[in-house]
Parts: structure tokens; sequence; C-alpha cells
């Protein structure tokens, strides 16, 4: 859903260069120096949690954008909105530990603003924090920069902040308690990098998981990787909370954890150095990218006689994910059918029997006038050896994932 | 996993050795599709042996009228619906769901994960009327039971119930007379057979000699279920297996039987897809009537046709795969559902589609390094 919202509403309106990188932080480069520079909001519910609370999570996220971009994060500002009423302790317990994650990681908050709106305006706090790091020249980190033949590292376990989250709102039943991974991830970037400079990409998987993150990069990168899901370090906890539940840990939150991307010979080399820090002793080669697939990067609205829509120019003819597979002809043909700005989108028709799949019916007879078409980005994909040694694709999902009844 | 591996090759050798002989089984718990494509055991199975998605979906199994049954209560003023998660997207007649705006409002819905949470909320709103929807089969019977004990005990009398429970041997009966089942077996859900035991599924090998295991979850625990009722079928040996002896006692929970018992008696219920099935539902008995809110607000059920083009139906009756369906995938997907199937976590639209079953097996083409 937020990935729609983002393509549709705030990428075609404020795009520009900067933006459309769609990196964690942004990069700014300047005559003399790069700077990175970047913004996350907080609304987490419960306040506190296990292993941590709202405000080193603010710090953390931001810091954690701006190291895993590959810059040395130097200044934060911090802006609170507080419902009528917080209470002054709770307050000072959340700034206290903002003061803390800061020091932890290196960074000083120069500038803040507090705004208080009335009872009901908000839920307790948010919090937004901004972060400014410095990148050393000629250094290229970005999730457009996979690469065929690299490796896949994560650098611990995945999912426990969504799970401590999930059960520090004591609405599942559930006894154990899962802490939060919430910390800043500096020592382990720069480790990284003092070991391997020639790191393609690094992400931290925060909303959406591992999975979500990995979809991310296939997608701006255009590759398909192949994850190993045995390989793929998960606490004993989260693991029986998620079997419980019926949900899936990779798609459950981090907020301490690095995901990196970099060529297969440097892989051990990586993982030696992490597994040296006390965050990445849990560090494990999880996947590789395989193969590249066509570009896919329009987005094309039409308008016809049974009513209008919107698409991807992949995804006209097939679903996202289908389209990697079908790879070279099937999918640049695709992309004719749906045609460009101000042509008919007349051969849609034709395209269903092109892809002999599913992926078209529905839009036939919306034939039509092409009203605007808008770059976008890349498809890729990510597909999953599960530990029974059976391949699925490893989604995207749209919402939040919801614990089975029975 | 090495050990998961090597009941996969088991398995692969045991089909491998009767060439001749095709296994078609009923996996009738949603669990079980969901787990089954999640871990992509169905691409490491061999070709002729092919699993089918049953009724086991509790959320999928609801027809229309109740949906739109739980929609009137939520327009009612003081009153607040509580609901397991799955409901909240299942579309109604007109495709409204409890999740649109104009019904969940503020207070209207509130998503809960158990009955004893729907009664908390009872109690913390004494000024407003409580409903929860108890959907479920047998294995959420006993928390609903147990929820109306402690609110008669407590005297909570502003909750209450759209009892919607179903139960799953009549289903397997009714599926298993239609004839045009084709299946050798039946893959018998854990969760529900912790409750009941192994005695009501007797009527299957009895009387239609079809062999039941009784499997867990977990992706071991499934292919270890489906190598008995292989071994079952080839020896032509209709009998009742228990393959999840950690969970299941043979006799079931005596104790929440007659918990259910105490408050619920069998009745006839609407299926969705499947029409009124004989003793297949619990309905209150007569001295908890006022705990049904449909009689309390005088809503009664009215059976709706499903809505035009889906499929649930026969997929639920194990009739067709969910991509026969000619909606899936295009009209019907998880962001806008036409059916349930698509809507909850156990519905075997959702687990195919999240996981890529749209037409083409996914294997990739690449040479695997592990």
């Amino acid at each position: 859903m937020t990935h729609q919202l983002i393509e549709r509403v705030f990428m075609s309106k404020l795009g520009n260069p900067i933006l459309a990188e769609k990196d964690d932080a942004a990069k700014l480069r300047d005559s003399y120096c790069d700077w990175c520079f970047t913004t996350d909001s907080f609304v987490v519910k419960p306040l506190f949690f296990p292993g941590g609370d709202i405000g080193r999570l603010a710090v953390c996220g931001t810091v954690n954008d701006l190291c895993v971009a590959g810059a040395t994060p130097a200044f934060l500002s911090a802006g609170f909105i507080i419902e009528e009423g917080f209470e002054t302790r709770r307050l000072h317990d959340i700034v206290d530990s903002m003061k803390a994650a800061a020091l932890e990681s290196g960074v000083q908050i120069v500038a803040g603003d507090t705004k208080v709106v009335e009872r009901g305006g908000a839920d307790g706090l948010y919090i937004n924090t901004a972060g400014l790091g410095k990148i050393p020249p000629g250094r290229k980190i970005s999730a457009n920069m996979a690469r065929p033949g690299d490796a896949i590292i994560v650098s611990g376990t995945v999912g426990q902040h969504g799970a401590a989250v999930m059960l520090a709102r004591g609405e599942i039943p559930f006894r154990g308690r899962i802490e939060s991974d919430v910390s800043p991830v500096r020592a382990l970037t720069s480790a990284l990098l003092k070991a391997c400079p020639e790191i393609h990409v690094m992400r931290d998987p925060t909303r959406g998981g591992l999975a979500t993150v990995l979809n991310e990069i296939a997608r701006q990168s255009g590759v398909t990787m192949l994850i190993n899901e045995q390989s793929i370090p998960v606490s004993r906890e989260v693991d029986s909370l998620c079997q419980l539940l019926g949900l899936d840990p990779l798609y459950l939150a981090c907020e301490g954890r690095v995901v990196v991307f970099l060529p297969a010979p440097l892989a051990s080399k990586a993982l030696e150095a992490l597994r040296r820090l006390p965050g990445g002793r849990n560090a494990a080669l999880i996947g590789e990218v395989s193969g590249r697939v066509p570009r896919w990067d329009e987005d094309v609205e039409w308008e016809g006689a049974r009513g209008g829509g919107t698409g991807w120019r992949g995804e006209v003819a097939g679903r996202r994910g289908e389209v990697a597979w079908q790879r070279g002809e099937v999918a640049g043909r695709r992309g004719e059918v749906a045609g460009r700005r101000g042509e008919v989108a007349g051969q849609v028709e034709l395209g269903i029997e092109l892809a002999g799949s599913v992926g078209l019916a529905a839009r036939v007879g919306q034939v039509g006038q092409v009203r605007q078409v808008r770059n976008t980005g890349q498809v890729g994909q990510v597909v999953l050896k599960t530990t029974a040694g059976g391949y699925r694709p490893l989604p995207m999902l749209a919402g939040e994932p919801i614990p089975r009844i029975c | 996993m090495p050990h998961l591996r090597k009941l996969v090759d088991k398995l692969t050798e045991l089909v491998g050795r009767h060439a001749d002989l095709r296994f078609r089984f009923l996996e009738v718990c949603g669990t079980h599709t969901t787990s089954v494509v999640r871990h992509g055991l169905d691409t490491v199975f061999p070709d002729s042996l092919e699993l089918i998605s049953g009724p086991g979906c509790p959320v999928c199994v609801m027809p229309v009228g109740y949906i739109d049954q739980a929609l009137r209560l939520a327009g009612i003023s003081n009153v607040i619906v509580t609901t397991f998660g799955d409901l909240m997207h299942v579309p109604g007649s007109g495709r409204r769901t409890l999740a649109d705006p104009a019904a969940s409002g503020r207070e209207r819905v509130r998503v809960v994960y158990s009955p004893l949470d729907a009664l908390r909320i009872a109690e913390q709103n004494p000024w407003h009327e409580v409903v929860f929807l108890a959907v479920g089969f047998e294995t959420t019977a006993p928390a609903v039971a147990l929820a109306l004990e402690r609110a008669e005990t407590a005297h909570i009398d502003n909750f209450s119930i759209l009892p919607g429970h179903r139960l799953i041997p009549p289903v397997l009966r009714k599926l298993a007379q239609s004839g045009n089942l084709e299946v050798d077996g039946f893959l018998a859900p854990g969760h529900v057979s912790t409750i009941i035991g192994m005695e009501p599924y007797s009527f299957l090998p009895d009387e239609y000699a079809m062999p039941v295991v009784i499997g867990g979850f977990g992706p071991e625990e499934i292919i270890g279920a489906l190598l008995v009722l292989v071994t079952l079928v080839v020896n032509n040996n209709y009998q009742i297996i228990n393959a999840y002896p950690k969970a299941v006692n043979p006799f079931g929970n005596k104790k929440a039987l007659d918990l259910v018992a105490k408050y619920f008696e069998p009745a006839a219920a609407f299926w969705r897809g499947l029409g009124e099935i004989e003793e297949s539902g619990l309905k209150l008995r007569e001295q908890y009537l006022d705990r049904n809110a449909a009689v309390r607000f005088n809503i009664p059920f009215r059976d709706v046709p499903d809505p035009a083009g889906c499929g649930c139906g026969s997929v639920l009756a194990g009739r067709a795969k969910p991509t026969d369906c000619p909606l899936f995938g295009l009209m019907c997907r998880p962001e806008h559902p036409v059916g349930p199937c698509m809507v909850s976590s156990e519905g075997s639209c959702a687990a195919y589609y999240r996981y890529g079953k749209g037409g083409s097996r996914v294997v990739p083409d690449f040479v695997v390094p592990w």
C-alpha cells in the first residue's frame, strides 16, 4: 500500500533526480564533499517495548538509514509531536534513551522542534528525526547496484523488532519475551566498508522485513535473486511465535540489521568482519543474485470504453512477478501492447494470447487511449528455496500480516 | 533441515514404486494448504501426487448472509462488533466489508485475538452491547463457550455472539456423499482433531472406504502424514491413523467438548458453495438463546447468492483449484477480494496468489549452488 502511495502520489508530483534514486538516504553532491540526507517519522505503538522505546528507535532509524548509504552519520534533528497531557516522566525516559542512542552512534542532535496538540489529536507521542552524514568521495552504494553474481548477507537474526512490538501490544496470548534488536548499525557498516569497500548495496530491513527489502532491491536493480530459507538466521523465540500465529518472520521488521550485496568472492571476508562484532555474531550468507531481468520501467494509465485503470507497463499483461520468468520475448511484446502516451492501447487483447496466462483477461475491453506513461523503476524477482528444497516466489505483501484463527 | 529433504526423498521413492497409481488427497484444513505452498512442497512432490484443498478455512465457508448479518449489527448505534481480523475484509452483499469506514467507525468494529478479549471489551463498555462474531471450527468453539460461561457467571449481560461455528465431520460426509470428489484419502486437520479426537472420522473408512490420516502443520509433519496415506492407499487399508500424536489425543479433549455441549447443540447450517448441511453448525441451546445476537437484535439470517463468477464454492468443495477460477488474480486479488478464499490467511486462493501459483511453475533457470 505504502509502496503504491509513494509511486503514484509522491514520486509523480515531487519527483526529481535525487528522489528518483529511491534509496534510504538522499545523496547530495557538492564540489568538495558529498552529503547524505534522510528523514523518518516514528509512530510506534506501544512507546516502550522490550529492548527499547520510541526514542531509541527514532535515533537508530535515521542513523541506520545514513549508515547503509555508506555515510558517516554526523548530525540529527528531532521533532516531537506531543499529545496534551502526556506524562513528563515518560518524556524524560524517552529523551534519555535518545541521548544514549546518539552517544552510542556518535551523532549530535543539533536542531529540534516541539508541538503540543490537543488531547486526541495524536496518540501519545510522535517523533520525526532527520539526519546528515558524510560520504567519502567515490563511494557508490545504492539499491540499484545489485549485480548478477553478488552474494547476499544478513548481519543477524531477522524479525526481532517486529515480533517484540507485536507482543508488547499485549494482544497476543504468547508466553515468552522477545527483545527488539533496535540498535545503531554504525559499527557493522564501518567494519564492512573497511573490509570490503566494493560493497554494491546495503539496506536495513525495517518495515516489511527482509522479504520486502529484497524485493525493493530486486526491482530497483532489475535482477532476480535466489534466497536460501534454511540459512536465514531466525531466533528460536521468533520462530515459535511465527509458527503459533501463522506469520512469516521474513516480513517482520528489524531495526538493527543490515542486508549487504557484494561480489561473491568477498563474502567470506565480509562475514568474518561482521562476526567479530557483537551485533553481527549471527551474520549469514543467505543467497545470491542470479540474473538480470529486462527493464520494466513504465507505469501506464489508460482510459477506455469500460473505464480506466493504472498498471505497470510490464504488469498490463501479467502480474509483476510473472514477467520476470517469461523473460525476453513475451515480456518485450507485453510492453508494446500497453503503448506509449497518446497511442491507442488497441492491442491489449493480443497481449493475452502472447502472455498465455491469467494476467490480462480482466483488462480485455479496456482498450483505449493511453493517458500517461511514467517512469517508475524496474521489476525484478526474489525466489526462495524453501527448507524442503522446493521453490516459490518471495513476494512483496500488501498490508499487515494477519494471525490465523485456528 | 537435511531431515526434511530425506523425508521428501522417501516420499518420492514410495510414490515412484507405484508408477501406475495416482494419488489424490484432500487436505481438509486451510493451514495445510498454506503450509504446503509456503514451504514449496508442491514443487518437490512427485507429479502423480496431488493435494486438493478442502473446506477447512473457517472464514471462507461463511455464507454471504452471515457477513450481511454482521454488517447490519455493526450499523446499530450502541453495538460494538468484535471479530477475528480475517473476517474484516470479507465482502458481504454489494461488496461491503466490516473494514469499510462506514461500518468500522471508531467504536463499531474491533479486531480481537480471542473471545475472552471480546468479553473484556463488554466489561469495559457497560453501556454498549458487545457482539462477538463466533466464526471457526471445533477448535475455537471451546474458547467461545468459555467466554459465555464467564459472561453467565459474572452476569455480563451486554455480551452476545453471532453463532457461526461449523463442524468438520458433517461437511466431510457431505463431500464423500456427493460422489464427484475424486480423492483417494483425507489429510485430516490436526487442530480440529485435538478437540474431537479420531472417532468422528470413522464413517470415512467404514462407509466410503477412504483412509484418513490426521496430520500436523509443519512441513515434516505434512510429509510424514502423506507417507502414511500413500502406504494406506497402496495396501487398500482403510483406517484412521493419528500422525500427529504429540497434539492429538485419540479421544479428543473431553473437557472442551463438554463445555461446548453445555452451551451449543449441532444444527443445520449454510456453507458457502455447499448449501445447507445437516448437523454441521453449532446453535445456542434454548436457555442461552438470548446470547444470540441475531435473536437479541432481530437480524435473521438470509441466504444470499455468492458473488457472480466467484469460484470459492467450488474451491471449498475440492472441485476446483484456485487457479481454475476465472476471477483469480484478475478481478479477485488480496487488495480487492471478491470471495473470502482470497482474504483469509487460511484461504487457498490467498495462499496460491501470494506464493505465485498463477499457472507457471516457479523453477529457476539457473544453477542452484546449495
